[in-house]
């Protein structure tokens, strides 16, 4: 259990700073950035407090808007995609979740 | 009572969504008007350090174009220094204090700089502690960059030319006539200046400068030169498309414009109001 916040906080902090300081200068073809902080979200244990779950969605995604002056995008989407999350697993491996 | 507060707690998910969601919402659309993103910005303790730390590390990367740049200033500086005639430059510096300066500015360093978003900004080294406030011009030695419009203690957030909420007001360099510089979003290389009478002689190559007009700016910073120009759907106005001097997806060493005459100039304004 204990592991698991640990292991968390690190991904958490590590996407961030990797999306934050490498693949925000991509640009590919002039404007084109790969979006790998969704990873925490992806990753995040299943069984877990939906609620704590949509609220640290919420906090990556103002964290990136933070350092890419964009206002709350990224975190609507991140609170978008948390909230769904459940919903899609369960459609595709209803058994497992 | 019991049933609402049931309620709350069977869609306490759906609940927190919907509330975090619109706290998401209302940022993204304070953040597209001027001066109003306050909260959500760049110019903060934590970006900014982040920011800086990664910038301390690649500075030395740009160090030999960075030289380049700060070299062909000097030069293009000395060059006039040593053309004026030992009169004039007698004239100009025969009081030492600067009681009669009207623009001071400040070296800052960028440490984030973006142009693939259509709204764009960037983060300099100096803040409040460096008496930086919102609305000081930007520049670098070859030309405008854009405008201050949020500080913190050690940082600020430049609103850069690249960004569809700036207007600047800018004129052409042979006449008198203005214009207001906008960006459509569209590449960072061209810049939009429109508003600009039928009356002006407008010829491709042609020089645009910063206008005297508005306080951030003094008059004749350059911007870029004229590249394409037709008339817009008024029928009374241009719509030119400029070629920026500088190049603004390389931007190191900035320099801050702040006019001490702003509040003069304003408080004369709004007598009549």
């Amino acid at each position: 259990m204990n592991n698991a916040i640990t292991i968390n906080i690190a991904r958490f902090i590590i996407l961030i700073l990797l999306q934050v300081l490498v693949l925000n200068n991509i640009n590919f073809l002039g404007y084109i950035n790969p979006y790998i902080y969704i990873l925490f979200i992806i990753l995040y244990p299943i069984k877990n407090n939906r609620l704590l779950f949509i609220f640290l969605s919420f906090l990556l995604g103002l964290t990136v808007d933070l350092f890419l002056d964009s206002g709350g995008v990224h975190a609507a989407a991140c609170v978008t995609i948390a909230y769904i999350r459940p919903i899609l697993l369960k459609f595709s491996f209803a058994r497992l979740a | 009572m019991q049933q609402i507060i049931n309620f709350l707690i069977r869609n306490k998910t759906f609940l927190l969504f919907l509330l975090l969601f619109s706290i998401s919402l209302f940022l993204t659309i304070q953040s597209h008007s001027y001066h109003k993103s306050k909260f959500i910005n760049s110019a903060n303790f934590l970006t900014g350090g982040i920011y800086e730390a990664a910038n301390n590390i690649g500075d030395y990367f740009n160090l030999k174009t960075e030289n380049a740049i700060l070299l062909e200033e000097n030069n293009r500086l000395k060059s006039i220094l040593f053309n004026t005639t030992k009169d004039n430059l007698k004239e100009q510096y025969k009081d030492s204090s600067l009681i009669n300066a009207s623009y001071k500015l400040t070296a800052a360093h960028v440490y984030k700089n973006s142009f693939s978003a259509t709204n764009n900004y960037l983060t300099i080294n100096k803040g409040k502690r460096d008496s930086i406030k919102q609305d000081y011009g930007v520049i670098t030695s070859k030309g405008i960059v854009g405008i201050i419009d949020n500080t913190s203690k050690k940082y600020a957030r430049v609103m850069s030319v690249l960004n569809t909420n700036i207007r600047v007001n800018a004129q052409l360099k042979k006449t008198n006539h203005f214009g207001t510089l906008k960006w459509n979003g569209k590449s960072p290389e061209y810049a939009q200046l429109v508003d600009l009478p039928k009356q002006a002689p407008v010829n491709v190559g042609d020089t645009i400068i910063t206008g005297g007009l508005s306080t951030i700016f003094p008059k004749g910073i350059p911007i870029g030169v004229i590249s394409a120009f037709k008339i817009d759907a008024t029928e009374n106005y241009f719509e030119i498309d400029i070629k920026l001097f500088n190049d603004m997806t390389n931007v190191g060493h900035v320099y801050i414009i702040e006019n001490l005459d702003t509040e003069e100039i304003s408080t004369l304004n709004n007598l009549d109001e």
